[in-house]
């Protein structure tokens, strides 16, 4: 008996030294909503209001998914090379498109924003919404593509209010 | 008296002394399982009058690689009108199917045999197909169809060719609304119709001012979009605004700027045209439905002796306080004593963390089996907790048989007449202890001026009052209301306020709650 309770002590003795080893060898498995594939050009894409249009909106360059038929729909996108981490300009991208439903292909143009020097240069697609359009969803993808043969693309969320969407 | 003990462990154990005539103390154990649902989405029950689900079930189906567009003239409307769906790429005489992208909504419920907690609702998104129609040698289509009375807000329209999505559009439903009749005396019963209430949290609900005094929320999960309440005309003699808000419980005042624009509201005008007195004092039930699931907030399902034999019915299975059911048991050890006792529980929500209360049993009757085994024995409902209870039958300390009970809410006193600024109190009975029922809440002349809680005092509620609005007649109604202060979670909408749509689309009439609209009015003078 007396045997056998040295053995167990020196078994947690051994243990209680193990423990940290353990623990400082875990890799933290990443969790949560941070994990996703890697991709070569990572987008960034929103769409903002126009004060252009058949149906004016009262203000331009800001942030909605909302459009009236008759408004025009601004996407505002940035291209951002992941190897390198910069934002990919007109002399790196072979193209850059929005392939929206009903819709020809709608070319992004990049250009500066603003008229101070610190005024930001991003890329921008228009549709000017019909006004038989559609009601609803908007399942539009957007798509580019790097001289060096780099592909990005971009598709919204297939759940959720912040989808662009097209109201009366 | 009763001691009451509950240890929560891996099973919850009841321990209860009962005192009776026959036995003197006679403790049962009795073992009570947790959660024997576990929380989650109430099976919908049928709702009389309400809309069936539109078309039928949609096949599985997927986007196209070039999806084209639906043309839907009109596009926008309320329920019932008439519109056109065309497209074309379908294939010639291919048969197309028009698919309504829509949701069922319902309530999630925690009900348990010791209380039923309320924890929101969840919208599902489903696909139902309206109708299919048949391309031409071009493979164009068309086909005129009436809009269903469904959710409000914009549904998704596709056309559908051998599982692919081959054009979409949309159709936004638009609310309606319906007063009726616009004038009358003090009392007159309004009844308001409304078509088109959302599926999404945001734009699901309409809340009631009038005068601009708020008066309670409806909502239409089980009813597709269309609620329909009453209230009363209130007020002097003239004329009264009635106006139905968007929003998910107020007025959300600037909904054309929100993402649910068609969230709107109405105002229209009622005519109060003379005031003839007080109106009697009613009750206004809940429509007759069939419960979904069979927990009650009872033992029912528990307790029972193993292998008893014994069966019971009651000839009344709801009542008020102090109303009369009869008792009718067969099964039982002849000649032996019996104890007819009514399950309850003790305690309150208030300041609680945890479960601080208990189960608890009165006794109702003590007896003796007939020497065929049977019993006939007419029982008072005790002055108690309302909703659901159990009517438990025990011999030899072991329950044997029980059936549930349910107590209604009753009204118990008011005074007719009561002088202006002054304080009076309205008496009610019968109001229970669970989420759904252990709270009432209260508008005078059409205004919500508070809420009273059942559970400290056994159901016995003394609601305190003031005489406002100057001399002649004033209303007072007594409302349902789903209560989420204690135990709290994340955000139960639509609750602690005169919940106007009772009647149909209520998450405890899935349960068998009966909880009604208490409506009286008094004198000022």
């Amino acid at each position: 008996m007396k045997r056998l309770a040295v053995f167990l002590g020196a078994a947690l003795v051994a243990l209680a030294f193990a423990l940290p080893a353990l623990a400082d060898d875990a890799t933290p498995t990443p969790v949560g909503p941070y994990t996703a594939k890697k991709v070569d050009v990572m987008l960034y894409v929103d769409t903002i209001t126009s004060t252009r249009g058949d149906v004016l909106q009262k203000r331009g360059c800001w942030q909605t998914s909302q459009f009236q038929r008759g408004n025009r729909v601004v996407w505002r996108m940035w291209a951002i090379d992941t190897a390198t981490g910069k934002p990919l300009t007109d002399q790196e991208l072979k193209y850059a498109y929005v392939k929206a439903p009903g819709s020809p292909n709608l070319a992004f143009s990049y250009g500066k924003h603003g008229k101070l020097d610190i005024s930001p240069w991003f890329w921008t697609a228009v549709l000017a919404v019909p006004k038989d359009y559609p009601l609803g969803t908007v399942a539009f993808k957007v798509v580019v593509k790097t001289k060096d043969g780099k592909f990005g693309t971009f598709e919204q969320p297939a759940d959720g209010a912040s989808q662009l969407t097209i109201i009366p | 008296m009763n001691t009451n003990v509950i240890s929560k462990v891996q099973r919850r154990i009841v321990r209860l002394a009962v005192g009776t005539a026959s036995t003197g103390a006679m403790v049962l154990s009795l073992l009570v399982p947790p959660a024997v649902a576990d929380p989650g989405v109430v099976p919908a029950p049928v709702i009389p009058g309400g809309p069936a689900l539109p078309g039928w079930g949609a096949p599985a189906m997927k986007p196209a690689a070039e999806p084209g567009l639906l043309k839907v003239v009109p596009s926008n409307g309320p329920v019932g009108i008439s519109t056109t769906i065309s497209g074309t790429g379908a294939g010639a005489g291919k048969t197309v199917q028009i698919v309504w992208g829509t949701s069922n909504v319902d309530w999630i419920l925690d009900a348990r045999p010791d209380s039923v907690d309320y924890l929101g609702r969840k919208t599902t998104p489903i696909n139902r197909v309206l109708a299919n129609a048949t391309a031409d040698a071009r493979g164009a289509f068309s086909i005129k169809l009436n809009v269903p009375q469904d959710f409000g807000a914009i549904h998704d329209i596709y056309a559908v060719v051998d599982g692919i999505q081959i054009a979409k559009g949309g159709f936004l439903i638009e609310r309606t609304f319906k007063i009726t009749p616009t004038s009358g005396p003090v009392g007159t019963k309004i009844h308001v119709s409304i078509r088109g209430l959302g599926a999404t949290l945001y734009g699901s609900s309409e809340s009631l001012y009038y005068d601009s005094h708020y008066g309670g929320v409806a909502t239409a999960l089980w009813t597709r979009g269309s609620a329909d309440y009453v209230l009363r005309a209130a007020g002097p003699v003239g004329p009264h605004t009635i106006t139905l808000a968007g929003g998910m419980q107020f007025n959300y005042l600037n909904y054309q700027q929100s993402p649910v624009p068609w969230a709107t509201g109405t105002v229209q005008q009622f005519t109060v045209t003379s005031d003839d007195g007080p109106p009697a004092a009613e009750i206004d039930w809940p429509a007759a439905i069939t419960p979904t699931i069979s927990q009650r907030t009872t033992l029912a399902d528990t307790n029972l002796v193993a292998g008893t034999k014994a069966t019971l019915t009651l000839s009344a299975t709801s009542g008020p306080i102090e109303s009369k059911t009869t008792v009718t048991a067969s099964g039982l050890t002849p000649g032996a004593a019996i104890d007819v006792v009514w399950s309850t529980v003790v305690g309150n929500r208030v300041n609680c963390t945890g479960t601080c209360w208990q189960f608890s049993t009165l006794p109702l009757a003590a007896t003796k089996a007939a020497a065929d085994g049977t019993l006939k024995a007419e029982i008072t409902v005790p002055d108690n907790l309302g909703g659901w209870h159990v009517v438990q039958v025990a011999q030899a300390g072991k329950i044997v048989a029980q059936q549930p009970f349910f107590v209604k809410r009753s009204i118990a006193e008011y005074p007719k007449t009561v002088k202006a600024g002054e304080r009076f109190t309205v008496h009610l009975k019968g109001v229970g202890w669970t989420q759904l029922d252990n709270t009432v809440a209260v508008d005078y002349d059409n205004s919500y001026v508070g809420y009273g809680c059942g559970f400290n005092s056994n159901g016995d509620v003394v609601l305190n009052l003031v005489a406002t609005g100057g001399k002649g007649t004033h209303l007072i109604d007594i409302y349902p209301l789903l209560y989420t202060y204690q135990p709290a979670y994340p955000y139960p909408p639509h609750s602690m306020v005169p919940f106007l749509s009772y009647a149909k689309d209520a998450p405890g009439l899935a349960v068998g709650y009966q909880l009604p609209a208490m409506r009286i009015a008094i004198t000022v003078t």
